[in-house]
């Protein structure tokens, strides 16, 4: 009771420490920043397109605050305005800022609209080596090269092409294009009602469709200031821990399917099918489980979906040292995968890679620790951390990820409230004054952000940032000095999803 | 010769999206669609079916009518999910089947968000006339 | 040379099991409880009639506007439905419409095989959304 009381009265220390920060900010950009403000726990501020570099520059060279991360640049069109979303992160001091400026070319001038955005990338890419990445246009078509890789039939790899250059059979340069994702998708960031969103977000990250729901209905839930009851807390970590384990699942198989292990896929695809049956039974769907509500969820778990639940993560619990010593006993697959696209710390730091991928390189980051993510506090996990960050080392701290999550799931069962879910909130008629809002979750592959302008019960606005840019942005910078037979193995290593590589077409 | 080539049908799928992981899931111990000699190649060349889903934009489409033309006869065509049997989610004036009704002929729609992996084996079976 | 003698054993156990696959046609594959199928329109099980009065609270809320109403009036003066379509080729199969029913009038089968060389037949008319009742039992719907 005391301590409940406690914190409602005092917000965490690590919201106060934000706030400090904040205030030193506005100290020390005074002219040159409007509106700066804390939206959820990240900090958010406008400035003018010509001050940006400064203001980058400024933010880069300040000691106190250590911002070092470029996590992703983001762009969307209202008005006939291009507006940038700059999105650093520091790790160190485990907090992220979000920069809003406006070009000033119109967007349906094309060429000098391009022009002037690479104009602007350039600049900022003195400052943020990865800036780079986001250059438009040209970029693969005037130069030549060695290689074309289109895109590959494997989940995951689809998405986008491979230009390399080789010397031999060693990579000197790689260049990835991302021209085949851009699709269009107005309709869903545009003047949606937040029951359609819902039902629809989840296809951004098909392959974890809750996280996408649940980072969204936890920011309106922030927005609202509601009080979410422990149960339905208490839900949604059991829901979101087999997604996890879903997705950790098909990326094995994935690899499974690279080295060509097909005995081993087969296994893995069994216990695939268990977790998603899992997933089914609470959400009702396999892939798009449009089931987390905001202040809610849509169907209470009863007493025989939690038997069903503790028993199947028994039997995973059985089976996967079996599928791990299959993969990883066999000194064939662990020569191959052992040294092969290595990145250490810094560099994968330097690209804004969240997630797996970034612990297996020695970074213990992991938003379900270090904020206060749902009720993971509550639970006791450890956070799988790695070492060499090569091809090994990523596909050995997801069986670790995997076996954590079934440990979160069989701490959460026992300790599941028994506590009566109020009805939902009916949102349409939901008359909110306008307003923006950032937030982020640990999804499989890394942190899954969401910004969205929000006005009475209609979305106005909503980008969508996904951890899967950055990973395509290390693969890149690992590809070059590896050997062509490993392409493959590389860009399957480091997870990623399809559906967060897409970027909205123009019209 | 059709029937011939219904012994071992060969897959194709092209494009990216969500229906691609429960297509692919079908070829695990559960549902085994191998049972029916279906299997899933890499080149359009070598396959008798093309199954269309996911997200397409007008490079996509270019590959993918590359990738028809690329196929011998005797050819099936299968859309499978929402997005290509009637329009997009993300877009509601984009709709793949009318942009292309002259090149492609769809020979079964599948649809499902995505379809689940009994659907689409129950696909396979109408097309080999088992069901 | 033990993940051998371990990887032996492991598939030997394997000879004593029932197979995994299950024989699609031939056996039923059932599917998890409260999955989300082809919806169907519920009858009032003493008078044999339909449920819904066509309020549209369903089509407001589809998020693919695939549901389609109308409605007349009858003798006594009261609107009430005259015939509810629904366009499977649109549904994404949410279930938005059975979560924001009043009346618990639609609900979600079992039913999930669906494919046709035409289009035009996935828009199912009132009649054969009440037949799809048959389905709606998850270890028959193989019928």
């Amino acid at each position: 009771m005391a301590k409940e009381l406690y914190d409602g009265i005092y917000s965490s220390h690590k919201l106060i420490f934000v706030e400090k920060i904040r205030r030193n900010l506005e100290f020390y950009l005074k002219n040159k920043v409007r509106d700066i403000r804390l939206l959820g726990q990240e900090i958010f501020f406008n400035t003018d397109i010509d001050n940006l570099p400064e203001v980058l520059k400024e933010i880069r060279k300040n000691p106190e605050i250590e911002v070092d991360i470029l996590s992703s640049i983001n762009k969307y069109i209202s008005k006939n305005r291009c507006i940038l979303l700059i999105n650093l992160s520091s790790v160190s001091n485990n907090f992220s800022m979000i920069i809003k400026a406006s070009l000033k070319s119109p967007a349906d001038d094309t060429e000098t609209f391009a022009a002037e955005y690479n104009k602007l990338i350039n600049q900022i890419s003195a400052v943020y080596e990865s800036a780079a990445f986001y250059l438009e246009g040209s970029k693969t078509e005037d130069r030549h090269f060695d290689i074309v890789l289109r895109s590959h039939i494997l989940d995951g790899l689809d998405a986008f092409d491979t230009y390399l250059n080789a010397e031999e059979d060693i990579i000197t340069k790689a260049n990835i294009s991302t021209r085949i994702s851009v699709i269009p998708f107005y309709s869903i960031t545009n003047k949606v009602t937040i029951t359609e969103l819902i039902s629809k977000i989840s296809r951004f990250d098909y392959n974890a469709g809750i996280f996408p729901e649940l980072c969204f209905c936890l920011a309106l839930e922030e927005l609202m200031q509601l009080k979410v009851a422990r149960r339905v807390q208490f839900i949604r970590m059991i829901i979101s821990e087999l997604s996890r384990i879903s997705n950790h699942l098909s990326y094995i198989a994935k690899m499974a399917t690279v080295l060509g292990s097909k005995i081993t896929l087969s296994h893995i695809l069994i216990e695939q099918e268990r977790a998603l049956r899992l997933i089914e039974l609470v959400t009702g769907s396999r892939v798009h489980p449009n089931y987390i509500r905001v202040g809610g969820v849509r169907k209470d778990l009863n007493d025989e979906i939690l038997k069903n639940i503790s028993a199947g993560i028994k039997h995973l619990f059985k089976k996967i040292p079996i599928i791990e010593s299959m993969l990883l006993d066999n000194t064939v697959i662990t020569h191959k995968l052992k040294n092969t696209g290595q990145a250490d710390r810094q560099a994968v730091l330097g690209c804004g890679v969240t997630g797996p991928n970034l612990r297996a390189s020695g970074a213990r980051y992991d938003l379900r620790k270090n904020r206060n993510l749902l009720l993971y506090r509550e639970v006791s996990f450890l956070v799988a951390v790695g070492k060499y960050g090569d091809c090994l080392e990523r596909l050995y701290i997801r069986f670790r990820e995997i076996y954590q999550s079934i440990k979160i799931i069989d701490q959460l069962i026992g300790l599941m409230p028994d506590e009566h879910i109020r009805k939902l909130i009916n949102l349409s008629e939901l008359d909110m004054p306008y307003n923006k809002m950032v937030s982020s979750i640990e999804c499989p592959h890394g942190v899954f952000k969401i910004y969205f302008e929000i006005e009475k019960n209609v979305v106005e606005k909503l980008v969508v940032m996904g951890p899967s840019r950055n990973s395509l942005y290390l693969a890149e910078t690992i590809l070059c000095g590896s050997r062509t037979e490993d392409i493959e193995l590389i860009l399957a290593s480091l997870d990623i999803s399809s559906g967060e590589i897409m970027q909205e077409l123009p019209i | 010769m059709r029937q011939l080539v219904k012994n071992s049908l060969n897959l194709f799928v092209a494009g990216f999206g969500c229906c691609k992981k429960e297509i692919y899931s079908t070829l695990g111990p559960t549902y085994d669609i191998s049972r029916f000699g279906v299997n899933f190649v890499n080149l359009p060349e070598d396959s008798d079916v093309l199954v269309i889903q996911g997200f397409y934009n007008r490079t996509g489409e270019r590959r993918l009518l590359d990738c028809y033309r690329s196929m011998e006869e005797p050819k099936w065509v299968i859309a499978a999910g929402k997005c290509i049997v009637d329009r997009s989610v993300f877009c509601q004036d984009y709709v793949l089947t009318d942009r292309l009704k002259n090149e492609i002929k769809i020979d079964f729609y599948v649809p499902g968000c995505p379809p689940r992996p009994e659907a689409f084996i129950y696909c396979i079976l109408r097309i080999l006339e088992i069901h | 040379m033990r993940p051998v003698i371990r990887d032996f054993f492991s598939g030997f156990g394997n000879l004593f099991r029932k197979p995994r696959t299950v024989v699609y046609p031939k056996e039923k594959i059932i599917i998890p409880e409260g999955s989300r199928g082809i919806p169907r329109l519920k009858l009032d099980l003493d008078s044999l009639e339909i449920i819904c009065n066509g309020c549209g609270d369903c089509r407001k809320v589809c998020p693919e506007n695939c549901i389609e109403i109308i409605k007349t009036v009858d003798e006594n003066g009261i609107e009430v439905l005259d015939e509810f379509y629904l366009d499977l080729s649109r549904c994404s199969f949410c279930g938005n419409c059975v979560e924001f029913c009043n009346l618990d009038a639609i609900e979600m089968t079992y039913r999930h095989q669906l494919a046709e060389p035409d289009k035009n037949s996935f828009r199912l008319e009132k009649l054969e959304l009440i037949k799809q009742s048959d389905y709606s039992l998850r270890d028959f719907w193989t019928k």
